[in-house]
């Protein structure tokens, strides 16, 4: 391309073309690092259907879940009806209606029920290790979420493909593995090392491309996300701002942090009293509730691109707990008229997006020695869901607490890797950035 | 009156001892207890405080064959002029056969003399400024130098085991010298632990000597040098590791210490000094359950934490979890529901509905 | 979390100020033949055993003591003692088609076995040695495997049926673990802990009693075996040696004896073990096929031998954590703790005409609130697992959580439970052959690596020109 890329969708769409150009460059593999909201599995389905109907190649897709190969499949039947794709499930799979009922898709549960010649095939990791060919049988294979596939998985399904295109997100939770691993913690490409990680370790000159922007984020909120959570990968808005705005105005001090997004300001921290308030905090789950209550009490609107304006309602809110537990709390204060508001944990919320979004950070009312480079990934996970406005609610003293349970350092002889640490450094520059930029607000009493 | 003034009267009569690396990396693993702090400051090891003060006679000293081994390890590695280490640089390309520059600080003046640190400390100093200057004849590989890391406002020298550096990096990495088995992934963790810290001490030190003079401090990068040995033999492994986090910990104990000499002698009564166990034991500790990794005074602290019942005495998990009932008498009261006994406070509430409901799971569990 | 219900046993422990029974069935299994192993390493020498003591449930101990395990004639002269008898223990276990299992003290005596295996088996001058090495290796290696009954810590064996009212890392004490399930009248619990602490529970010998005893007798030894001394004096020095070390390892050995009898509580087995057991024995059988083909055992793994451990650990794991609750009333209850088994009631049901077949559809009411489903979760009836359904929907309730789902398979073999029955969903019984058929899958996958995990280089492909405006192109196929 001799066009200087100006807008950051010029350079969204340079980088787009750079990864596409990959396949007829005949490149072996490459990782492609994606921020939350970049368009990853546009980028899956661009790559799949080029393959197929340009370069007439067979390609495999694999995702990690079922859920995620049954969105892909759709995606692509709806995006591109007139190509055939190919599901490779076992017998006993649930396949929801909406997508059992895809013109162009076909249901296969073995290699001679895929046809010869070019095709489009999705199964997740676990089906293709289980998969009844052994040879070579795709020129390509993408693999959506690469960073959440550990290397010992990569090695069972990356001999059926010439060429891999491994596609993800690094800031998002890593597959958590509880069996022992001691025999393979000194090795950078060792069998539970993310597969992009170990594909670089062993071939240091792997290709690595990366999206630099994110259409789902806007820029205030990038401004927060990618110096704590993506300090190697630049990336910035394609949309700078979305605004939204309140019919009722705001009358109450507790407002205040409402407004805040009408102003620009994407995040907000909520911040209630300290205390100690173990798996379930219900008078945290009671003002969260209380908060959405009163965002759509005060009729909230998104402002849209031509100035319309949508009004919020509660298939547009999603709310993001640590735990299972608080979830369960959450849902029932919500029940039974906000019903549809989403509310699941983190690692459930990976994928989705709501356009407001209010999450509970996870080192609320906890302050239990932690696993940081878990509570970084949730976290992230969580601050990227939005696309307009994200509300974190957290009892103060989380600063402090992290100040007193800084890892001391349980690392592995010879890897420079450190995620507890990186994830408590993430953790505190977060709370550091939003603090300067008066984005914390105290709550003096619960709302109810 | 100055600060190595103050922190003398603050230590009493017990003498000043060097901590070293040990002693600094160890206050910062636990930030919140004074008493670690102001032992440290003051230049008293918890072995000595435990032994000496408060007359103790279950400290843990270092078996004779574990320092025999560790003396004969070191001195394989380090004699003749370092030549097993720098073979061994050599040997894993990360010295040029031509780098052979090797200063033993110690032979400048070998000794415990006030004159003879002060000696070493100033070769150390002329070494560095010159790999600084970037003058060619800057050593390679210096071994056991002698900084001064300034805590709490007082200088507390510390003797890396070495540093080394090729002809063109622009400063110093610091090197760890340890007779722990390499086992890979099997490695003691507290070993590495200790030993990762240490480095980091180190690390922190060539800092402050390159502020001080005006330089770059982030030319001594928080990495280090590992020299472990093969498990059941006499031969040196090498290994290389980043230490963000352990360098972070020890320059956030840095810069908190300044503080926490005011907060001690706020502590301390005028008449009063660390030598005397009432004053000492006076100061607040913060017990917690990995204490006993590197910190003598242990198992006087538990005695403390059992005196009243401390949810510090069960965990991490349990310490944060009761915080609201405040001990674990108090928890157990409340686990049992009994009669007279109501939470105090909301936060008292939440954590004995969920005590009594799991003490009620397990007591049908388990007894059917 | 199922934390507070450690927490509370704790707690409880405390309040008694003596050790609890926390769990309702036996969780691990106690080979009658079982082989104690309680060595004493020297300070610093991470590989070097100075003395051991081993033997069979209530039997007395074998001991061996050499003078220095710092000379490599002595140290091989007990490690072929100790070879000896596993080389017996292990042939009269296979020959029986049975496992051997390996009693330790603690998680540090057992990480001391793994640098003895890690170290002796490769061995070069002396096969005998390299043997006694492989052979510990089969109980080091199942180590990390969830539910392995090769190698066991009476710490950690103790710990699964008690709870102490201290922190778990205290636990690993032997001496201070006995002393809470029997604290010695007449003293304070805490007294007690204290003196307990000060006997030597682990491998290591305690660091005074090295400075003012043992080293003096192990120098003296030395001296008199590098001048030449007379065979009487060299015996005599030797056994200075062996009486101060022979109470230690003896101490420990009845420690580990007395916690095998703790252990033999008259509660049921989990019915697990039963499966465990098997596992196990197939373990051996096929190890010990390994030793006779001369197969390595590598320090390090390749890709390929990795990816297989890691599945094979992982498939451990995975079936333990579905099968441990059956048949065990408390895993039950944590599992109910934490979400993973739900306990309800029928509160509604239909059975509607679709198609050829009658679906048949409950509504389920459970007081938990903390459940882990979501639409198209598959679960089993835990009292019949052949009677499969699938969630459709979780509501919340005034008290607790409906859940909607749907029978998928069973319902003739185990009919159709009725409006008001208690019932009890859990993810499906583990498939433990599943892993045979796995392995064989991987093995015809795995025939020759791909080049992603080779140390090769990226094949090279003849580039195509590359076209202007790619997006463009696949836009137009929309």
């Amino acid at each position: 391309m001799t066009a200087l890329a100006i807008t950051a969708e010029d350079r969204a769409s340079a980088a787009i073309e750079a990864v596409l150009a990959t396949q007829w460059r005949r490149v072996p593999a490459f990782v492609l690092d994606s921020p939350p909201g970049a368009g990853k599995t546009g980028i899956v389905e661009r790559l799949a259907v080029q393959s197929f109907a340009r370069l007439n190649e067979r390609v495999m897709i694999v995702t990690l879940t079922n859920e995620q190969a049954f969105d892909i499949a759709k995606r692509l039947a709806r995006g591109f009806p007139r190509i055939p794709i190919h599901m490779v499930v076992s017998k006993q799979l649930e396949i929801p209606d909406e997508v059992a009922d895809l013109p162009s898709l076909t249901l296969a549960d073995s290699a001679s029920a895929l046809p010869a010649g070019p095709m489009i095939s999705i199964a997740n990791a676990a089906k293709w290790s289980w998969f009844d060919h052994h040879e070579v049988m795709a020129d390509l294979q993408i693999i959506d979420e690469a960073y959440q596939l550990p290397d010992y998985q990569f090695v069972q399904i990356a001999g059926l493909a010439h060429r891999h295109a491994l596609i993800g997100d690094p800031g998002q939770i890593a597959p958590v593995i509880q069996t022992e691993l001691e025999r393979w913690r000194c090795d950078p490409a060792g069998p539970h090392v993310p597969a992009p990680d170990a594909l670089i370790a062993r071939h240091p000159a792997t290709l690595r491309l990366a999206l630099p922007v994110s259409r789902r984020l806007v820029q205030d909120t990038v401004s927060f996300i990618q110096p704590a959570f993506y300090p190697e990968l630049a990336f910035e808005a394609l949309t700078p701002v979305r605004p939204m705005g309140y019919a009722v105005p705001g009358i109450m001090p507790t407002d205040i942090p409402l407004d805040a997004p009408t102003h620009g300001q994407s995040m907000t921290m909520i911040e209630l009293p300290a205390m100690m308030a173990g798996d379930v905090d219900r008078a945290m789950a009671g003002t969260m509730v209380a908060t959405v209550r009163r965002v759509l009490q005060r009729q909230a609107f998104l402002i849209e691109e031509d100035g319309r304006r949508t009004t919020v309602t509660p298939q547009m809110i999603g709310v993001a707990c640590a735990q299972v537990a608080q979830v369960a709390a959450v849902r029932e204060r919500l029940w039974p008229d906000l019903s549809d508001v989403l509310v699941e944990t983190a690692n459930r919320f990976q994928g989705l997006e709501r356009p407001l979004m209010f999450v509970q950070h996870p080192l609320s009312g906890r302050a239990d020695a932690t696993a940081f480079h878990l509570d970084t990934g949730r976290l992230c996970v969580m601050l990227s869901r939005h696309s307009v406005a994200c509300w974190i609610f957290g009892r103060e003293g989380i600063a402090s607490q992290l100040r007193r349970y800084a890892p001391v350092g349980d690392r592995a002889l010879g890897i420079d890797a450190d995620p507890e640490f990186i994830g408590w450094r993430a953790n505190e520059k977060l709370l550091d950035q939003l603090a300067r930029h008066n984005r914390i607000h105290a709550v003096p009493a619960e709302l109810r | 009156m100055n600060q190595v003034a103050r922190v003398a009267k603050l230590r009493g009569t017990q003498p000043a001892q060097e901590l070293g690396t040990r002693g600094i990396e160890r206050v910062a693993r636990n930030p919140d207890c004074l008493r670690l702090k102001a032992l440290t400051i003051a230049g008293v090891s918890p072995a000595k405080a435990a032994q000496d003060i408060l007359h103790r006679d279950d400290v843990e000293a270092q078996s004779p064959f574990a320092l025999v081994l560790d003396q004969k390890f070191d001195r394989h590695v380090l004699q003749n002029g370092a030549a097993n280490l720098f073979s061994l640089y050599v040997e894993k390309g990360h010295l040029e056969p031509a780098e052979s520059k090797i200063v033993s600080i110690a032979d400048f003046a070998p000794g415990p003399s006030f004159a003879q640190c002060r000696r070493r400390e100033s070769e150390t100093r002329r070494l560095l400024a010159l790999k600084l200057a970037r003058d060619p004849a800057a050593p390679n590989l210096i071994i056991q130098p002698r900084l001064v890391l300034d805590f709490g406002g007082v200088p507390h020298p510390i003797e890396p085991d070495y540093l080394v550096a090729r002809d063109d990096e622009p400063f110093y990495r610091v090197g760890v010298l340890k007779s722990y088995a390499d086992r890979g992934g099997k490695t003691d963790p507290a070993d590495l632990r200790a030993a990762c810290r240490q480095a980091a001490v180190g690390v922190a030190a060539l800092r402050q000597f390159l502020s001080a003079g005006g330089a770059d401090a982030m030319i001594a990068a928080a990495r280090c040098d590992l020299i472990l040995k093969v498990t059941g033999f006499f031969l040196p492994t090498l290994q290389r590791m980043a230490i963000l986090g352990e360098v972070d910990s020890i320059e956030r104990a840095l810069a908190d210490a300044p503080t926490s000499l005011e907060e001690i002698e706020a502590l301390v009564p005028t008449w009063g000094t660390l030598s005397d166990p009432a004053v000492l034991v006076a100061i607040p500790s913060r017990y917690h359950s990995n204490c006993r990794e590197h910190c003598a005074l242990w198992t006087h602290c538990r005695e403390q934490a059992l005196a009243v019942s401390s949810p510090a005495l069960l965990g991490e998990h349990a310490s944060e979890y009761l915080a609201p009932a405040g001990s674990i008498i108090r928890a157990i009261e409340l686990m049992k529901n009994a009669p007279g006994i109501s939470p105090r406070t909301e936060a008292e509430a939440i954590v004995q509905a969920e005590l009594a409901r799991a003490y009620r799971t397990l007591s049908e569990a388990s007894n059917g | 979390m199922a934390d507070v219900l450690d927490l509370v046993a704790r707690l409880a422990a405390f309040d008694q100020q003596r050790a609890i029974r926390h769990a309702s069935h036996r969780q691990v299994a106690i080979q009658p033949h079982t082989l104690i192993m309680c060595p004493l390493a020297m300070a610093g020498e991470d590989t070097a055993v100075h003395a051991i003591a081993i033997g069979g449930i209530n039997q007395p101990p074998e001991i061996c003591v050499i003078g220095d395990p710092r000379q490599r004639d002595e140290q091989y002269a007990l490690i072929a003692w100790l070879g000896e008898r596993i080389e017996r223990y292990f042939g009269a276990c296979r020959a029986r088609g049975d496992f051997p299992q390996f009693w330790v003290s603690s998680s540090a005596a057992a990480g001391h076995l793994d640098i003895l295996a890690d170290r002796l088996r490769f061995t070069r001058d002396n096969p005998p040695i390299k043997r006694v090495g492989e052979l510990l290796t089969y109980a080091t290696e199942r180590m990390p495997y969830a539910g392995q009954q090769a190698l066991m810590t009476a710490t950690g064996a103790l710990s699964t049926l008690f709870a102490t009212g201290q922190h778990q890392g205290d636990d690993e004490h032997l001496g201070v673990f006995l002393t809470w399930l029997a604290p010695p009248p007449g003293l304070s619990l805490q007294n007690a802990i204290v003196q307990a602490e000060r006997e030597v529970m682990g491998v290591k010998t305690d660091p005074e009693f090295d400075r003012l005893t043992l080293q003096p007798l192990v120098s003296a030894y030395d001296a008199a075996k590098k001048s030449g001394a007379s065979p009487q004096e060299l015996q005599f020095r030797y056994q200075q040696v062996a009486s101060v070390l022979t109470p230690i390892v003896t101490r420990i050995y009845d420690a580990v004896q007395q916690a095998l009898r703790w252990l033999d509580q008259p509660i049921p087995e989990a019915p697990v073990l039963g499966e465990l057991r098997r596992q196990e024995a197939s373990a051996f059988a096929s190890f010990m096929l390994g030793r006779d083909a001369g197969a390595a055992l590598p320090y390090r793994d390749g890709p390929k031998a990795a990816a297989f451990k890691m599945v094979e650990r992982e498939h451990a794991l995975q079936s333990l954590a579905a099968d441990q609750s059956y048949g065990d009333r408390m895993a039950a209850a944590r599992s109910r703790w934490t979400g993973h088994l739900i306990s309800g009631s029928v509160v509604g049901g239909t059975s509607v005409r679709e198609g050829k077949k009658t679906v048949h559809r409950l509504v389920i009411a459970s007081e938990q609130v903390n459940l882990h489903l979501r639409p198209r979760d598959q679960l089993v009836l835990t009292r019949d697992p052949r009677l499969q359904v699938v969630v459709e929907d979780v509501r919340i309730a005034s008290e607790g959580t409906h859940l909607h789902v749907r029978i998928k398979k069973g319902h003739q073999a185990v009919g159709v439970p009725l409006t008001g029955a208690q019932v009890e969903l859990g993810a499906d019984r583990a498939n433990w052959d599943m892993l045979i058929r796995k392995r064989g899958r991987m093995a015809a996958r795995l025939t020759t690596l791909p080049w992603t995990h080779t140390d090769g280089p990226a094949p090279a492909m003849q580039p195509l020109a590359v076209p202007t405006d790619l997006q463009a192109a696949i836009e137009a196929l929309r």
